[in-house]
């Protein structure tokens, strides 16, 4: 029974190769041999591009097909119009390098497009100056994984996104590399997606930029050097764990900018250099727990217009302001953080101090009010009007404190 | 004598000053680097810049249609104090349009900043061109307001 079996499987195998042919395409041959196999093809087929240089653009995939380059395959488009169109399921594009999908205003050229397709994978492609590099349009269960994306909008704005995707559901993101773009990664109308161990820096405006974007996890990305790291905006159940958020600077840079979210959780991250780590603004119910904030411009600024939202366990260490907000209101819970400068006693040795931390300085209502006066930072007369501010508070927010401040760094975090 | 006819002329002086002050043109948005007032968005994307410019002259820059409809619907007292409103012409970037003598184009496949896919151009033929290439349709600054509004849930 089990030896029948067996045979089965083996007859089924044959059968499945006899129905798959590998079509090889090498530079020498004429022009349009990768769009005419590609035509010529049927479904489920494989097609090896060999090395070489391929002057291409426009190519589309309308059945199931898997093109693969060997050694050093360049697709360029020369800054003309998208180069691959993929308008059918089940198609992976791999070890490829496209350079130069054209700009722009009308059409959103991409070096790969993804149009209403399910189960497509982009794997370990190279991408240089492109317009878009890859495009993910009204798909789901795409991957997109090890791909090296690199633009060229150093200076001018008139640049596309690394990674786009547009109404997409059951997306996975893995492992890839995206640096001067638009956005590194842009999510919109987006769910259920997944954003894994990339590296995305030197971006123009974000890292990773969410909108209208539910139900979402992004894990274990760095975000360095961009514009501003990552904004998520106008989204509900978005997951942020242990990503590193570093070296994002400017006059509006943050590490992280929170607009409008709900529900959210922000976990074992870690910001680092940053003017604002973390700006939040009209979001509700957010969990903020075990971070590492240090040495930023401002650890925090929670506008009073945020409900909710949970800040605990989190080391605040070397902030030139640790929290900022913009009026008397607070209604966010802050405990058991560590704060670098807080000076109180703990007597009953219970690891926490036991008096209230005030992480919200005069001077940090002041500067949030006149921008200007951040001159008078590390004066002598703020710092005299600060200490007086602590002892007897008139203008800093009553309700903003922290009643149990760790006396230690907690080092479970990350 | 000498000491008043000195101080008409100061007072003349400060007066040219202050009507100096009062620009209300529209100013070049420095795109990467100034951010959006309302949804604090860098400003990137030249084709959908926007601007407010209050009774004052103060200006305010927005990276979209969508956030300069937007804040005049949230924030009464800034419309109250609004002076003029400019958009960027699409197929003219450098250009910016009084959105009262702005043509405005809506959905179809118009990817605007802020997603609701909003663009304004300067004349019907403009329009026309951008409407055939999007599928989109010709609306005016009555109806964008509502258009985002709804949309938002503002």
């Amino acid at each position: 029974m089990r030896i029948l079996r067996y045979v089965l499987f083996f007859i089924l195998f044959i059968f499945l190769q006899s129905h798959s042919a590998t079509y090889e395409i090498k530079s020498t041959h004429s022009k349009s041999d990768l769009k005419s196999s590609i035509i010529n093809s049927k479904p489920h087929d494989t097609i090896i591009v060999h090395e070489g240089i391929y002057h291409e653009t426009n190519i589309e995939v309308m059945h199931p097909l898997t093109i693969r380059g060997q050694g050093k395959a360049v697709i360029d488009g020369q800054g003309k119009d998208q180069i691959f169109k993929i308008t059918s399921d089940s198609v992976t594009i791999e070890n490829l390098t496209i350079n130069g999908s054209g700009v722009s205003y009308i059409k959103d050229n991409a070096a790969i497009l993804v149009e209403e397709s399910k189960f497509c994978t982009v794997q370990n492609n190279i991408l240089n100056d492109n317009f878009f590099a890859i495009y993910l349009s009204k798909s789901s269960n795409c991957i997109v994984k090890g791909n090296e994306i690199t633009g060229n909008a150093i200076s001018e704005s008139s640049s596309g996104n690394g990674i786009h995707a547009w109404y997409c559901k059951n997306i996975e993101i893995y492992d890839n590399k995206v640096s001067n773009h638009r956005d590194g990664i842009y999510f919109e109308f987006v769910k259920n997606s997944q954003i894994k161990n990339n590296l995305s820096s030197g971006n123009l405006r974000y890292g990773l930029h969410f909108m209208f974007s539910d139900s979402c996890t992004y894990k274990m990305n760095t975000f360095k050097n961009n514009g501003a790291g990552v904004a998520v905006m106008y989204s509900k159940y978005v997951d942020m764990i242990e990503n590193r958020f570093i070296l994002n600077q400017g006059s509006s840079s943050y590490g992280l900018l929170l607009k409008e979210i709900s529900d959210s959780k922000i976990i074992n991250n870690s910001f680092k250099n940053n003017t604002v780590a973390i700006y939040i603004e009209a979001s509700n119910r957010i969990q903020v727990d075990g971070n590492d904030i240090v040495e930023n411009g401002w650890a925090m600024k929670v506008m009073s217009n945020s409900l909710d939202n949970f800040i605990t366990r989190n080391n605040f260490i070397s902030n030139s302001f640790q929290i900022s907000t913009n009026g008397r209101n607070n209604n966010s819970t802050f405990s058991e953080n560590y704060w670098s400068d807080y000076s109180g006693y703990d007597l009953d040795r219970d690891g926490y101090g036991d008096v209230p931390f005030r992480p919200v300085s005069l001077f940090a209502i002041e500067v949030e009010k006149r921008p200007q006066s951040i001159i008078l930072l590390h004066s002598i007369f703020v710092n005299i009007i600060s200490t007086v501010e602590k002892i007897i508070p008139t203008i800093t927010p009553e309700t903003l404190i922290d009643d149990k401040p760790a006396m230690d760094i907690i080092y479970d975090n990350n | 004598m000498i000491k008043s006819s000195f101080i008409v002329t100061l007072l003349f002086a400060v007066f040219m000053l202050m009507t100096a002050c009062a620009d209300y043109q529209p100013s070049q948005i420095n795109y990467g680097k100034e951010s959006c007032a309302y949804c604090k968005m860098n400003i990137v994307e030249k084709q959908f810049g926007t601007q407010l410019i209050n009774k004052k002259g103060k200006k305010y820059y927005f990276d979209s249609i969508e956030c300069l409809a937007a804040i005049t619907i949230k924030q009464e007292e800034l419309k109250n104090n609004t002076h003029s409103m400019w958009v960027t012409n699409f197929e003219q970037p450098d250009q910016f349009i009084n959105i009262e003598d702005a043509i405005f184009l809506y959905g179809g496949t118009v990817h605007s900043p802020m997603g609701i896919g909003l663009l304004a151009v300067r004349d019907d033929m403009q329009a026309q061109k951008l409407l055939n290439t999007f599928g989109a349709e010709i609306i005016d600054w009555q109806k964008t307001n509502e258009i985002v509004k709804y949309t938002w849930d503002l």
